[in-house]
């Protein structure tokens, strides 16, 4: 079989190369009669050869081939489409199917679910689009909004406080009140109601859980809150105060109201934080700072006589060197406060805190009391705020820098029978009168106080517990309190006016 | 020997690319290469000249179509590419005897398409004649039969060239073109002896 093949192929060869048939065939005549019909076929087979497309053939040809190039070319757009058709689409189809499944769960997650860490998250994006303060802060209150609702969801469901969402409420009212800063009084006043809503409503919240557990934590959670509203409050810019006020009216002992003061400057942003210098320690003025007005023990009858026995305390403004320069035969000789640090704004909370324990007998801290005997009308700095406030409770003033140390005056204990006001924020610095007004003038403290010309604390010190006393404390029995004079004609001194009045 | 030069790879590599971005200028210089084998394979086939060169043209507008989707064999351009080719064609003749099973066809084409290089008219009626028998014999062989006669006797290629072209040995070519040659004996022997 193999040598019929090489046979064959060597006929086809001779074949080819000009032999013919017989001539072929004659070579391998053992073979002859398989290869003849082999070698027949071959010789048709070489018609084959010979055939060629002619000339208008290929010209119509090529005509009917550019036309399918053409057409080709136009349709090449749908040629690529069906490609396209096929695994794309069905992974769009089935991403889009994914996400529309994965963004419902997601904000209909509740406190408790998988889910609902990522809608907290996706949530507060809606935040960072607002590029105004007020729009930021807005949004933040809305987020807190929400995270409140699903507080009290997850609370009146589960009987737990869910921490996830207590935090997410926590940081959406103090990133409002962080971009309060830049905002108008009125703005940031909104903000921190909002706020201080937040702190009810999970004050709320506290009293109908049911676990007590939930409950400290709500209520931990409402005092935090309620301390960024406050802040948010305090830390608003001082109201400047114009002397529109009527003069305080001499108390009954015929002593004139504390003698108006400069505009306090502050020398330290948080002058609280600074300890006197200027008498001996206080009794753990750092301690003090955290407690609460109102576990204050109410001061004793005993104590407040004594506290008005002292000259009232003008701890917390000195006239500028220009005006003292001026008043020449005064007995307060302008001199400068050794420790500048030791600044009025630091002893009035620390001695309004330490007033229930050891306040009356405390010796002065910082500076010494000003010589308020008659002073003359011209030489009299000019006022700024109203001192004197008989039997009412004096907000603490807006300063700046002071807002966390500051007690609050509205819960500090009042002696027996001494009815008092409590005056809405904001503080204008505005006493309000009460039903039984003492004579004693109350000061509020100014951190200015490190320019005080001529005072040497070791001579003259002040008992501070008096300048604390000014902030709030109402004396049932008000004596004249050396060192205030009388009010000068000239300048309005400072004292109740509206609320705003004067604002720029 | 060859009739025609065997189509170099290089050939190929140079104008697919033209092919398949729809370039006419490529097309053209593909069907000037290819026309006139594809036109004796269709012969073969059909065994009627027009009828051939119809499928011939038919052909290469399917390239012009699917090129774009052809991978070329970058180890066997020209051969992978020719494959490609003559596989149209035979679906082509394969449809094309599908759609004569249920049409009767008469063909009008007063040409001669077996235009030999002396075309006297005896020895074109010689021609038309011997490659109508074939036709039906070519049909009685498988397609590596088919393509090695074309390919030797059509194209005159070596048994190296048609081994290269199919991707098969020599050995195997010589073996198909035993086979292909006793069934075309057999047939032709017994057509005429009818």
């Amino acid at each position: 079989m193999m040598e019929l093949i090489h046979i064959l192929d060597d006929c086809l060869g001779r074949l080819a190369s000009g032999q013919g048939r017989a001539e072929v065939l004659a070579l391998y005549p053992e073979q002859a009669y398989r290869l003849a019909p082999m070698l027949d076929a071959a010789v048709r087979l070489a018609a084959l050869s010979g055939a060629h497309l002619s000339d208008p053939q290929k010209l119509r040809a090529k005509v009917a081939l550019r036309q399918a190039t053409a057409e080709r070319a136009a349709a090449r757009p749908r040629f690529v489409w069906p490609r396209l058709r096929a695994l794309p689409v069905a992974l769009i189809l089935a991403a889009v199917l994914v996400v529309t499944l994965s963004v419902s769960a997601v904000a209909s997650s509740k406190p408790g679910d998988m889910a609902y860490p990522l809608r907290v998250a996706v949530e507060r994006v809606s935040t960072l689009v607002q590029l105004a303060p007020a729009g930021r802060a807005a949004a933040e209150l809305d987020i807190a909004d929400r995270r409140m609702s699903d507080l009290g969801g997850y609370l009146s469901s589960t009987g737990q406080a869910d921490p996830l969402a207590l935090n997410a409420l926590l940081e959406g009212d103090a990133a409002a009140a962080g971009r309060a800063a830049r905002l108008s009084d009125d703005q940031r006043a909104g903000i921190a109601a909002r706020i201080k809503i937040h702190a009810d409503a999970l004050v709320i919240l506290a009293g109908t859980a049911p676990n007590p557990a939930a409950a400290l934590r709500l209520r931990a959670a409402a005092e935090h809150s309620r301390q960024i509203a406050n802040d948010l409050r305090q830390n608003s810019p001082a109201p400047v105060i114009p002397p529109t006020a009527p003069p305080p009216a001499p108390d009954d002992s015929g002593m004139a109201p504390p003698e108006p003061t400069a505009t306090p400057t502050p020398t330290s942003p948080r002058p609280a934080t600074v300890p006197p210098t200027g008498g001996p320690p206080t009794s753990a003025p750092t301690e003090a700072a955290a407690v609460i007005p109102t576990a204050t023990p109410v001061p004793t009858d005993t104590v407040l006589p004594t506290r008005t026995q002292r000259p009232r305390p003008r701890l917390t403004v000195v006239a500028p060197p220009a005006i003292v320069t001026r008043l020449p035969g005064q007995p307060l000789r302008p001199t400068r406060t050794p420790d500048p640090g030791a600044t009025v704004t630091a002893t009035a909370p620390l001695a309004t805190r330490d007033r229930p324990t050891s306040s009356v007998t405390r010796p002065p801290t910082l500076l010494p009391p000003r010589p308020t005997g008659a002073p003359l009308p011209g030489l009299t700095p000019r006022p700024t705020r109203t001192p004197w406030q008989p039997a009412a409770t004096l907000p603490p003033t807006r300063t700046p820098g002071w807002s966390v140390q500051t007690p609050r005056p509205t819960r500090t204990p009042l002696p027996p029978g001494t009815a008092t006001r409590i005056r809405p924020w904001p503080p204008r610095g505005t006493p309000i009168p009460t039903d039984a007004p003492t004579s004693i003038p109350v000061e509020t403290p100014t951190p200015a106080l490190t320019e005080t010309p001529g005072s040497t604390p070791a001579e003259t010190s002040t008992p501070d517990v008096a300048g604390a006393a000014a902030t709030e404390t109402p004396l049932p029995e008000a004596g004249p309190t050396p060192g205030i004079g009388p009010q000068p004609p000239g300048p309005r001194p400072p004292g109740p006016r509206p609320p705003g009045e004067g604002r720029p | 020997m060859a009739m025609e030069p065997a189509i170099a790879d290089e050939q190929i590599i140079s104008l697919l690319p033209g092919c398949q971005r729809g370039e006419t200028a490529a097309v053209e210089a593909l069907y000037d290469l290819y026309a006139d084998r594809l036109y004796r394979y269709m012969l073969a086939r059909v065994g009627e000249p027009d009828v051939a060169a119809d499928l011939t043209t038919e052909l290469f507008v399917r390239v012009i179509k699917h090129i774009a989707g052809f991978r070329l064999n970058q180890r066997r351009p020209a051969a992978s590419f020719s494959a490609w080719l003559y596989r149209i064609a035979a679906n082509l003749v394969t449809d094309h005897h599908r759609q004569r099973r249920r049409v009767s066809e008469v063909s009008l084409s007063p040409e001669l398409p077996l235009a030999s290089k002396d075309p006297t008219p005896h020895r074109l009626a010689e021609q038309r004649e011997a490659v109508a028998g074939l036709a039906n014999a070519m049909a009685a062989l498988s397609e590596d039969q088919r393509l090695v006669i074309v390919g030797k006797f059509g194209e005159e290629l070596s048994n190296a060239e048609v081994a290269h072209w199919l991707g098969k040995t020599e050995g195997a070519v010589k073996s198909l073109q035993h086979r292909a040659l006793q069934a075309l004996g057999k047939f032709l022997g017994a057509e005429e002896r009818r």
